[in-house]
């Protein structure tokens, strides 16, 4: 039986994200035939009670009646978690529950150490009371996403704490980390800093970090969704379409078409754990990238027609190039493309394991074979495409592929990012402030050899 | 529900002081329409119900209640009565309470060791009484704001013993400070050792400074109050005289209320992202975090753009004309607070806090844009903290405050220092200084402001190095 999936948002970004996704997956749901309605929504919102509590909607009769998303809110600042509880409601169609929220008065201040170390340890058995609260809620819980930016105080270092404490709390229940990666141009200074610590705390107590990186988001916006200035709305909405084509159901099928077990209706409810299990089998190697196409404004999608080949094509060269953005591809890289550095200097991405989702007509029987090439992965990797389907269209297209991959995607930044840490710690600058919240030199050693581990292991793909 | 409880001290401190809760009430005004007591509006005010005896606290609950009376959360200190008594029979005395006044008789004497040493220690608990009765009344209080001025003594003295009892009394709570610092011509024969001994206090107590200089501002309003003339007239500026803006008084008010007004901007400014809501906020422990990558280098630059706001007595302030002009401007040499010009040194950090309509992509393409004009330290190429806030200042659809923590800073203190040594070798008026100090706590001070200046300098001319070490992978454990 599939399970339930428990979000916990983190942050003001992952707040933000958080509640892009919700926004999705509601429309999304309405896009499925009525029948299957109930039970895909039971994934990822509970029905309301009538004795709940929410002071926010006394009164708002429709909305009180409206799915209440399986999510909890954390932030440092109360401005941000109220503000996601009005931006639910307002739709009407879902909403937060106000009792499954967390605020403090004062927040992180972008420093790693002290989400982590300072506000972990105080709002631990708040946060584990709220998530348990939530997860008794669901019949059967299928695991956590975590919604967290990589950057600041609190998505980076709370989030961090809490992704740990719900691996000790619940040992075997799937943890799934979005993360979004900052803007390399900077938004917080000290971001080389918290993007590696949260980054190597979070291998150890996840089960996979899929890493979203701004840049790309913001170049999805303007490239292909034509939006001249977008804002963290619109890059939010791109982010929270890949992840809700990942979450939402699907059944496995083989990659040349074929279902295994005999005829499925393409209904059944993708499993977090399944992500886990079949992209990352080694503790070293967890690091995930999403990817999604077609992305195109609304108004030219009744005039595009839609092949599989063709969206196979393009997601298999972005899968080979490194990016997750469609567009510009590098149409002369060859898979395994090794031999070629000294002339181009271009290196085939390796993937150790990739899950294809395929959404719309034909998802049943459309050929993903390329996207099997065993060039594209190591020869060691045991199960290296996954293959998903559902008839339902997503997002308005006719026909949608989303990839979750465990690849060498996310190294170059974090090999940047690196850099610019050795650079500031070499100049000794912010340090004291992270030691006076008990991450000291031997702290960040620590983490950014775990870093480097990380990228050697991907290195030797 | 996260408070700041602003602590103005002296003469000067308490007339920006008073310029900011007239711009701060006007802010609130025009967007709190329907009169309610929300979050954003008790970062600065309490709600008090004034018919009872004693004025009952009104909370803001679920910032739905509506506004009875006001109260500035502030601690008015001099040690004179003049200023403080304009207070009490101004047009902001609605929102000030007379337990909130601490006030002396005789003044401090321009001796920042008379403020310090000895009103410090006979007035310490009446004022720490005052600090904690605000203190109580918040909820999450999140940070002191000191308004004062180095060159006196009072604002200064007094300013720098408050900041140390904040420190002890306070621990967690930031100490943010807007410091006048004077200028080359000050009129007060001892600023120079006022000065030095209370930047020392500033470097050792607070968490951030942003030091305003009088000139910087004068420059300003005497170039905003020549545009406006000249747009009227329809010539150019060069007709005017700087130099006669005091003796204008007639047009635009007097020269320091536009200059107290620019001041009371950045503090505006400054806290938007804390009141308001935005696409990325910025809370003000996140500018001590990002902003100050050593100990005691917490000397921020800060310049605004559009400077002040059209709200400030219905004053016709040129609006930049367009969006990226604001980014310009803020990175330029006239619209900076201080007297200084930081393009010619290096940037250790910088914050963009972005008001109104501007979002994430307008802040990165101008950031793109303007940072190859810009030392940046070697180690932090992408030192940009920006922060979005949805709600513009009264009047203008969009405004910066750049907070810089730059090399800069080298200048202003080499001058402080550079005076001090002046008086200091003489000895002279060092005997109204030691009859409540030890020379040795003064010429120690002398020290810690040269070293900072000299860590400055160090850091402006510091080099990329060859090699920087780097952690091999540990490997499977």
């Amino acid at each position: 039986m599939p399970g339930s999936v428990v979000t916990v948002q983190l942050g003001q970004c992952g707040n933000q994200v958080g509640a892009e996704l919700f926004d999705t997956l509601s429309a999304e749901i309405d896009a499925h035939p009525a029948r299957d309605r109930a039970g895909i929504r039971r994934a990822f919102f509970r029905e309301p009670h009538r004795d709940e509590h929410d002071a926010d909607v006394s009164g708002a009769s429709t909305s009180y009646m409206a799915p209440v998303a399986r999510a909890v809110l954390i932030d440092m600042e109360p401005k941000v978690v109220q503000s996601s509880l009005r931006r639910a409601r307002k739709t009407g169609r879902w909403r937060y529950d106000g009792d499954r929220t967390l605020a403090f008065q004062s927040g992180s201040g972008n420093n790693w150490a002290r989400g982590y170390h300072t506000y972990g340890d105080a709002v631990r058995h708040d946060v584990l009371d709220l998530v348990a609260k939530e997860a008794e809620a669901c019949d059967h819980m299928g695991g956590f996403v975590l919604m967290q930016s990589m950057a600041g105080g609190t998505g980076a270092g709370l989030g961090a704490y809490v992704a740990d404490a719900l691996r000790d709390e619940y040992p075997t229940s799937t943890l799934m980390n979005h993360c979004v990666w900052p803007y390399e141009s900077g938004e917080v200074i000290v971001q080389a800093y918290n993007t590696l610590l949260t980054l190597s705390s979070l291998l150890d107590s996840s089960d996979g970090v899929a890493i979203v990186q701004n840049e790309e988001l913001h170049q999805t916006c303007v490239k292909l969704l034509g939006v001249e200035r977008p804002t963290f709305g619109d890059m939010n909405a791109v982010a929270a379409s890949q992840l809700a084509g990942v979450l939402l159901p699907a059944a496995r099928r083989d990659p040349a078409g074929g279902t295994p077990g005999g005829g499925g209706s393409g209904r059944g409810l993708a499993n977090l754990h399944d992500l886990s299990m079949d992209l990352c089998c080694h503790s070293k190697t967890r690091l995930l990238s999403l990817r999604q196409t077609p992305t195109m404004p609304p108004k030219s999608v009744e005039f595009t027609t839609f092949q599989w080949p063709s969206l196979l094509k393009r997601t298999r060269q972005m899968l080979l190039t490194g990016t997750t953005l469609e567009e510009g591809l590098d149409w002369g890289l060859e898979p395994g493309a090794v031999t070629g550095r000294a002339v181009t200097g271009r290196v085939a991405t390796k993937s150790i394991a990739s899950m294809l989702f395929l959404r719309g007509r034909d998802a049943d029987v459309a050929d993903a074979t390329p996207m099997a090439d065993p060039r594209l992965y190591p020869t060691w990797s045991p199960s290296p495409l996954t293959v998903a389907w559902s008839p339902t269209r997503f997002n308005g297209y006719e026909m949608c592929a989303t990839t979750l991959t465990n690849c060498q995607t996310s190294c170059p930044p974090i090999g940047r990012m690196l850099a610019r840490a050795y650079q500031m710690r070499d100049a000794g600058a912010y340090l004291h402030q992270y030691e006076e919240h008990g991450v000291g030199v031997d702290g960040f050693e620590e983490a950014f050899g775990r870093v480097e581990d990380v990228l050697a292991a991907y290195r030797t793909l | 529900m996260r408070e700041i409880i602003t602590v103005q001290v002296g003469q000067c401190g308490n007339q920006i002081g008073c310029r900011f809760w007239e711009l701060a009430l006007k802010e609130h005004a025009a967007y709190n329409t329907k009169a309610r007591y929300d979050d954003a509006l008790s970062s600065f005010f309490q709600n008090v119900d004034t018919r009872h005896e004693p004025a009952i606290k009104l909370p803001v609950g679920d910032g739905k209640g509506s506004i009875r009376a006001l109260k500035a959360r502030a601690v008015v200190v001099d040690m004179e009565e003049g200023v403080t008594n304009e207070l009490l029979s101004g047009p902001m005395r609605d929102v000030f309470d007379t337990k909130q006044f601490i006030t002396g008789q005789s003044g401090s004497g321009n001796n920042w060791a008379c403020g310090s040493h000895h009103y410090g220690p006979m007035y310490r608990d009446t004022l720490l009484e005052a600090v904690r009765r605000q203190a109580e009344d918040a909820d999450s209080l999140q940070s002191f704001l000191l308004l004062h001025s180095l060159g006196g003594g009072t604002g200064s003295g007094l300013g720098s013993y408050m900041l140390g009892a904040l420190a002890d009394e306070y621990p967690d709570v930031y100490r943010f400070s807007v410091s006048v610092f004077p200028s080359e011509d000050d009129d007060v024969v001892t600023s120079p050792y006022n000065a030095m001994l209370s930047c020392a206090a500033l470097a050792e107590h607070a968490d951030c400074v942003m030091p305003v200089e009088n000139q910087a501002l004068m420059d300003i309003v005497t170039s905003i109050q020549s545009k406006s003339l000249g747009s009227q007239r329809g010539s150019s500026l060069s007709g005017l005289d700087s130099g006669d803006v005091g003796g204008r008084a007639g047009h635009g008010g007097k020269p320091w209320d536009g200059m107290n007004g620019i001041a009371a901007n950045l503090l505006l400014n400054l806290t938007a992202g804390m009141r308001f809501d935005g696409s990325l906020n910025v809370d003000i422990n996140e500018i001590t975090t990002n902003l100050v990558p050593f100990p005691k280098l917490h000397f921020l630059l800060s310049s605004m753009s559009p400077v002040a706001v059209s709200a400030d007595r219905g004053r016709n302030i040129p609006a930049p004309r367009t969006m990226d002009q604001i980014f310009t401007e803020v990175f330029g040499r006239d619209r900076q607070l201080a007297s200084v010009d930081p393009r010619r040194s290096t940037y250790l950090a910088c914050a963009l806090m972005l008001r109104g309509g501007v979002n994430i992509s307008d802040a990165n393409r101008n950031v793109e844009r303007l940072r190859r004009g810009l030392k940046m330290a070697h180690w932090v190429s992408d030192g940009f903290k920006v922060g979005l806030c949805d709600r513009a200042p009264v009047g203008t659809p969009y405004s910066a405050l750049c907070l810089a923590n730059n090399c800069a800073m080298q200048r202003p203190l080499d001058a402080m220092n550079e005076r001090f040594g002046k008086l200091r070798k003489r000895n002279v008026y060092l005997h109204h200084y030691t009859e409540y100090m030890d020379l040795a706590d003064i010429d120690g001070a002398a020290e810690c402001i040269q070293d900072l200046g000299a860590e400055y300098g160090r850091l402006d001319i510091a080099r990329v190095p060859d090699t920087v070490p780097s952690i091999e992978p540990l490997g499977i454990r």
